[in-house]
């Protein structure tokens, strides 16, 4: 008898309280339906082995989904998830960054802040990710079970009718733009923006600052106030930069038409460039000295060096630019449909 | 292979399971005397899905159920609703549908098989 009480509270414990009880009585009586009139523990034994394990039976009776996101909204789940966690890191990231910019300016420049400054972005990343995989689950979650249809959440609202297809865009892959595209140049436009304005006359030569924590900057390698006198430009191209990057990621694909402002760009870009690496007093003069002193050489042969990777930087820009011109007219040109293709050749 | 003809043979049964409850429901019955009921006919069937199975056939108004406490111990006892009858009735055409399609088309594949 001890067996078999353990067994059915086994079982009802993991039941709705007000089933138990009756499940209970049912599941007992049903176990001493199964035995002789006089029973041993082995009878017992063996007739709740014929039962199986109580915690399986408990499912069997729940009859609720054991499931957190059920496999009609699974893919919507996933497709929610990828497109809304990237814009939320994005913007976590950007305000973390701005903020730490503005709480590292008020430390007077100390750069161990550095070192908390990932550790802290770091879990603050980590943070934000949990908590948007949070939300967004528990809204898949209430939206399953508060029996809404898997197609009234799809564009239309409607079932799928052959009609729908006409508002699909096909993109075929290698004319397609892909999301990390998209993101990686606009991290790259709020990286170099933000490293113009702020930090131009952080880039240079340092050493340790003997014995202290930190380091101490020698001699910045720009001209800092040449290059901020150039802002009026900068941010109209920052504007631009920025107003491609979202066209892209509202086109989705290239087009020829994308493809020609994408020229434009690269040309306007081309030519900023050359503009600014032009001037004649581009770097720190105190950069040119160091660089003297410390290869023991001439000015004149420093400035050499300076004018090969100048020349370099030039040939290697203008090349990129036409390489991803000419790529943009090309992926515009690339056909959907096969067929239609061949058929225009004839 | 094994295992993939079990789970196989597994999906078969629990589609026949809720038709071969209903069918020996006419009369009322107690859990175990429908486990053994069904066990004679040669339809094995696990107790932890029988009687599951049975509430959710209650729940779902197919089947009525009912205390019986004049025998020694109380006994839980089902039987067939109208509405039961009713769906019993047209599970039963459904699988003479079924079974004589299927019948037809594996007796198909064996004269084909053996061409």
């Amino acid at each position: 008898m001890k067996w078999i009480d353990i067994y059915v509270h086994e079982v009802s414990r993991r039941l709705p309280e007000n089933t138990r009880e009756d499940i209970a009585l049912e599941l007992k009586s049903t176990i001493l339906d199964m035995l002789p009139d006089q029973y041993s523990e082995e009878d017992e034994k063996s007739a709740l082995a014929e039962l199986g394990d109580p915690a399986a039976m408990a499912d069997e009776y729940r009859d609720k989904p054991t499931y957190l996101i059920g496999p009609g909204f699974y893919d919507g789940y996933l497709s929610t998830l990828k497109m809304v966690m990237p814009i939320v890191l994005f913007f976590t990231l950007s305000i973390y960054f701005i903020e730490s910019y503005i709480q590292f300016a008020k430390t007077a420049n100390d750069w161990t802040f550095l070192l908390h400054f990932f550790g802290e972005g770091i879990w603050n990343v980590i943070n934000v990710g949990i908590q948007a995989l949070f939300w967004i689950t528990l809204v898949f979650f209430i939206i399953e079970r508060s029996g809404v249809a898997p197609y009234q959440l799809s564009s239309t609202g409607k079932e799928w009718k052959p009609e729908d297809l006409k508002n699909v865009t096909v993109i075929p892959k290698k004319k397609a733009i892909n999301k990390g595209e998209v993101f990686s140049s606009l991290l790259w436009t709020a990286i170099w923006g933000t490293v113009y304005f702020t930090a131009i006359d952080y880039i240079g030569v340092y050493r340790g600052a003997g014995g202290q924590p930190g380091l101490e900057l020698i001699t910045p390698i720009f001209n800092q106030s040449l290059l901020l006198s150039c802002w009026p430009i900068i941010v109209v191209f920052l504007g631009v930069e920025i107003a491609l990057t979202i066209f892209k990621w509202i086109k989705g694909q290239w087009t020829q038409r994308l493809a020609m402002v994408n020229t434009i760009y690269h040309i306007l870009y081309t030519g900023l460039f050359l503009f600014i690496i032009l001037q004649s007093n581009l770097f720190h003069p105190d950069f040119f000295n160091y660089m003297g002193e410390i290869f023991n050489s001439t000015l004149a042969e420093v400035e050499s060096v300076a004018q090969l990777v100048i020349g370099i930087s030039i040939a290697s820009v203008i090349l990129t630019s036409a390489y991803s011109s000419y790529e943009g007219f090309k992926k515009a040109k690339i056909k959907l449909d096969p067929y239609k293709n061949s058929d225009s050749t004839k | 292979m094994h295992d993939l003809l079990n789970s196989f043979t597994t999906e078969l049964r629990r589609g026949t399971l809720t038709l071969a409850v209903l069918s020996q429901l006419d009369s009322p019955q107690y859990g175990y005397s429908l486990v053994q009921c069904l066990e004679q006919s040669g339809v094995a069937i696990e107790q932890s899905t029988l009687y599951p199975l049975l509430r959710r056939l209650e729940k779902q108004e197919l089947v009525t159920s009912s205390w019986d406490t004049t025998e020694s111990r109380p006994r839980k006892y089902y039987v067939l609703s109208d509405k039961g009858k009713q769906v019993l009735i047209e599970l039963k055409n459904e699988w003479d549908k079924m079974s004589g399609e299927l019948n037809l088309l594996l007796k198909g594949a064996k004269i084909n098989e053996m061409d």
